[in-house]
């Protein structure tokens, strides 16, 4: 199955994926914290955002208004989620990065 | 409670650019951000940072942020609402456009002009160091040996040159010849002064040798078309020089539009009183124009004084100074931005007046007025047409700010047609621009982007003055009122009266000025000068005669139509050195009145009256060592009968007066009539072959064309290689005033389009207010008033108005005459009729625009007026 609209970024698909992981709990500070505690990557909070953002228009998260509380000076998180379209795509992106692990020699890859 | 609070600023600055859609997740996450940091310091900073990189186009608030979506309609509908009552009243709309776009077209090209005037000479690098030096407070030329000197003696002179020109001087390349303007003589520093871009060469060898001599671009194609002008020669004025360098041409705004450079000539002239050239200099950064001044002036007492009182014979320079104590003792320097506009008198180029570019702005501005005094005396006057509009928009939920807005919408859309239009007016009429300004502009000049950037901010000024009044009034209607059918007339009746006086009193005073300029033009022209200039014909470069000029005397004293021959070092009107002479009978008190060679003959040329005394006599052998004087030197020496006294010039060169001349005008009518003194010329005095620079003819045959012809003949016997260049006295006399008469031009052509939009204004509110009185038209005439009367009703008010302005206008027009009076010392004396002039022809033209108008309703039939009800 070959789809168009499965198309990510490098970022948004990293994104999507902690998002999945997260569970509910995804909003943009700790989606950058866990981008950082997961593979060590620095990656700025309006960039975070941003992809969010994208994500949202593309159909494959939700979010929705989390409680308020006497942290973050009062704010509401905005909370994320997969939609299905969204595991669809993150079963998709996996499928074909696999597919085609598969067939890459296995002596380019320099192991036995 | 926080322990830190995150900076201000960027909290600020987020709520104003973000969308509010996003707000509170992005603060939520750069305050958790910003509770995390152990460092305060550490922490704002990057809050900041941030808070910065949030601002993309993503999150940034857009149109439909701002205000309801039904801003947008509204103004929609505002266009909508402005263009049809455009197109409803066409005539008004017609009358409004033209007004503001003639003002708004003025004001472009006075925008052009006056950035251009203040451009000058900003284009060369280091500009504000870059100084041009004279002598004393205002002298142009300076001594030979300063450029050296000052750059030698004061290290702060980063570099300084020595320049004359401009001349015209004659080319010779090859076997072809022709005189070539824009001739500057400069040593080697010219080119590290006015630092330009050289197409070949190189600019510090270009002027090294005594025979370079360096072309503009334009000049070499002119000279060498289609090749390389490099290394060619060039033979001028019979010195043979080669090309060593080509530059760029100077742009049309400099005082130096120079077409060559060739090495000075005059490096052998050591002295310090002789001044004939120009000095500049660049001054290292940051001094101060006094100090500069200061040194100068030690250099003056340490070289100048002693030269000065080697020849006055006084025993120390301080004596000399005592007595002569009405002069400035000093070099100063004048920052050669400000030449154009502040020193013309040292400009080589087109000369500017700061007084002419403030006059011109303020002239613009009026016109620019009286057309937006249209604009507020219409809309004011038909709003009770528009009250019902108001009063529905009111009723329906309108504020009063939004019923502002329409209006400015609907004067917004009136003066952006307007600036359409002016660009066309402005575009069109450049070429009359140019010639009352002596410039050349071009379409691309208009259009430059500070221009461009004018014509915007017209738009919206221009726009807001006109609609602002009529806007807040208008929208001040009561809608009870106006729904209920009762008219309301917006603004007051008085403030349309004061506005339409202000109106007559600038067409008055532009009038007046006008009027005044031109009585002082032909005051000039027509004043008796003391001596005939009539029919004398002045023939230039004499010098080039040498010794054939007795020759060429003869020659023409044979054709029928000449009276008279003569020769003079200069002719009046052109420019006369002071020379210093000392009188030894009196303490050797010194007097420097204008030096003029001449010969016997001239006399009778010129129709020179004698005083006492006589003319030079050819026969005479004395009398070279003979002067005739002036009545006003005569007055400086001080003698009852001067005849006999002697001058001196140093050195034992003696003079004795042999006449008086009675005073005429040998210079310009704006100065008094100086001290001039006429010396015998041959080529053995202090001007050599240079003391017969002109001949002057007197031509007085019927065929005047056929005599100059054979006079041209004749002096291409005598003079073959140089060309023969020749003009009537009296047209360098009326030149003079050429200034005066383009000014004159301006206030003509600024009086009729003020003149021209105020009665535009004027037959339309003339218009209106008949509409209103219709009625009453119509009652009087039923109860007996005759036509006559009904006119003089409807006069009434304007004549009162015409007075009230012309009180004012003609108030500021007396002062400002008078004060421009001051600057001639033959001038006309302001009379009441000049002044009272105006007054009447603008009320003629009141009257006439009236009653026009108002004759058609008084004539109607009354009926046709009352019928309706």
């Amino acid at each position: 199955m070959k789809n168009k609209s499965y198309q990510l970024g490098e970022l948004e698909e990293l994104v999507l994926m902690i998002v999945a992981i997260l569970q509910e709990n995804a909003y943009g500070v700790k989606v950058m914290d866990e981008i950082l505690d997961q593979i060590g990557r620095k990656v700025n909070i309006s960039a975070v955002h941003t992809v969010l953002d994208r994500l949202e228009k593309k159909d494959f998260v939700s979010s929705y208004m989390g409680g308020a509380s006497s942290e973050r000076g009062g704010r509401r998180k905005r909370l994320f989620k997969v939609t299905a379209t969204g595991s669809k795509a993150i079963a998709y992106v996996h499928q074909t990065r696999n597919e085609l692990y598969d067939k890459i020699p296995k002596t380019v890859l320099g192991f036995q | 409670m926080r322990k830190k609070n995150p900076p201000a600023w960027a909290l600020g600055m987020l709520q104003f650019f973000c969308k509010d859609r996003y707000l509170e997740q992005i603060e939520g996450d750069l305050l958790e951000l910003f509770d995390r940091e152990k460092s305060v310091r550490k922490a704002k900073r990057k809050f900041g940072w941030n808070t910065m990189r949030f601002f993309r186009l993503r999150y940034l608030k857009g149109l439909d942020d701002f205000e309801q979506l039904t801003t947008l309609a509204m103004i929609k509908n505002y266009l909508k609402i402005a263009i049809r009552t455009l197109l409803k009243q066409k005539s008004y709309a017609g009358i409004n456009i033209a007004g503001l776009a003639i003002g708004i077209a003025s004001c472009l090209l006075i925008f052009m002009y006056i950035a251009h005037e203040r451009s000058y000479d900003n284009f060369y690098p280091d500009v504000d160091r870059l100084y041009r030096v004279g002598v004393g407070e205002r002298g142009a030329y300076s001594p030979p040996m300063l450029a050296k000197t000052m750059q030698e003696e004061y290290s702060q002179v980063e570099v300084a040159t020595r320049l004359s020109g401009l001349w015209e001087t004659l080319f010779k390349i090859g076997d072809r010849s022709f005189m070539q303007a824009g001739a500057g003589f400069g040593d080697e520093n010219t080119f590290k002064v006015f630092q330009t871009e050289f197409i070949h060469g190189d600019p510090e060898t270009a002027l090294l040798q005594p025979d370079n001599i360096v072309l503009t671009e334009s000049l070499a194609q002119k000279c060498f078309p289609d090749e390389l002008a490099m290394n060619k020669t060039i033979e001028i004025d019979g010195e043979v020089y080669q090309v060593s360098a080509i530059v760029i041409d100077p742009p049309k705004n400099t005082h130096f539009p120079y077409q060559y450079i060739a090495a000075s000539l005059e490096s052998g002239h050591n002295n310090w009183t002789g001044n004939s050239g120009w000095t500049y200099a660049k001054i290292q950064d940051g001094v101060p124009v006094e100090e500069i001044n200061l040194k100068l002036k030690e250099l003056y007492y340490k070289y100048v004084g002693p030269e000065i009182i080697d020849f006055s014979g006084h025993t120390s320079f301080e004596e000399f100074m005592e007595e002569n104590p009405n002069r400035y003792y000093g070099f100063t320097v004048h920052p050669v931005s400000s030449i154009h506009l502040y020193m013309p008198h040292l400009s080589m180029g087109p000369r500017g007046d700061y007084k002419n570019v403030i006059i011109f702005w303020v002239i613009t501005l009026f016109i620019l007025l009286i057309a937006c005094v249209n604009y507020i005396n219409m809309a004011t006057a038909r709003s009770a047409v528009r009250s019902k509009e108001v009063g529905i928009r009111k009723a329906m939920g309108s504020h009063r700010k939004n019923i502002i807005v329409q209006f400015l919408v609907e004067s917004m859309v009136i003066t952006l047609l307007a600036v359409l239009i002016a660009l066309v007016i402005s575009a069109t009429s450049i070429d009359y621009f140019n010639q009352l300004t002596g410039r050349q502009f071009t379409i691309t000049d208009l259009f430059s982007p500070s221009n461009i950037l004018s014509i915007c901010l017209l738009l919206i000024v221009v726009g807001l003055l006109a609609g602002v009044y009529p806007a807040y009034i208008i929208s001040g209607f009561s809608p009870l009122k106006a729904l209920r059918g009762q008219m309301q007339q917006a603004g007051k009746k008085s403030l349309r009266s004061w506005l339409v006086s202000f109106q007559f009193a600038i067409s008055i005073f532009l009038v007046a000025a006008t009027v005044v300029i031109y009585q002082q033009v032909t005051y000039m022209q027509s004043k008796k000068l003391g001596v005939n200039i009539d029919q004398t014909l002045v023939i230039s470069n004499g010098n080039e005669l040498e010794d054939k000029y007795e020759l060429f005397k003869n020659q023409l004293e044979q054709i029928s139509g000449i009276q008279q021959v003569a020769k003079m070092s200069n002719v009046p009107f052109s420019f006369v050195g002071d020379w210093n002479y000392t009188i030894p009978a009196d303490n050797k008190r010194e007097v420097a009145p204008s030096n003029v060679f001449t010969v016997a003959g001239a006399e009778k040329v010129l129709d020179i009256e004698m005083v006492s005394g006589r003319f030079f006599d050819k026969d005479r052998v004395t009398d070279t060592s003979a002067v005739v004087i002036n009545q006003s030197l005569a007055k400086e020496i001080g003698l009852e009968n001067p005849l006999g006294s002697v001058l001196s010039r140093g050195n034992g060169l003696n003079f004795t007066v042999i006449g008086v001349m009675k005073d005429f005008n040998y210079a310009s009518l704006k100065r008094e009539i100086g001290p001039l003194i006429y010396r015998f010329g041959n080529k053995h005095g202090e001007m050599g072959m240079w003391h017969q620079r002109y001949v002057i003819v007197k031509v007085n045959g019927s065929d005047i064309l056929k005599t100059i012809g054979e006079i041209e003949d004749l002096w291409d016997q005598q003079v073959p290689n140089y060309p023969f260049d020749a003009g009537f006295l009296n047209d360098a006399f009326q030149r003079q005033y050429e200034g005066e008469r383009k000014f004159g031009q301006v206030f003509t052509t600024f009086s009729i389009l003020a003149i021209f939009i105020a009665f535009l204004g004027l037959f339309a509110l003339t218009t209106f207010v008949l509409q209103k009185r219709v009625k009453e038209i119509a009652v009087r005439k039923v109860l007996g008033a005759s036509i006559p009367s009904l006119l003089r009703m409807m006069l009434k008010d304007f004549t009162r108005l015409v007075f009230l302005g012309g009180i004012v206008g003609i108030a500021a027009a007396f002062y400002w005459l008078e004060e421009w009076l001051k600057g001639y010392n033959y001038r006309i004396d302001l009379s009441w009729y000049l002044l009272a002039l105006p007054v009447v022809l603008i009320l003629l033209l009141t009257w006439i625009v009236v009653s026009l108008k108002s004759y058609k309703a008084a004539v109607a039939n009354p009926s046709n007026a009352l019928k309706e009800e």
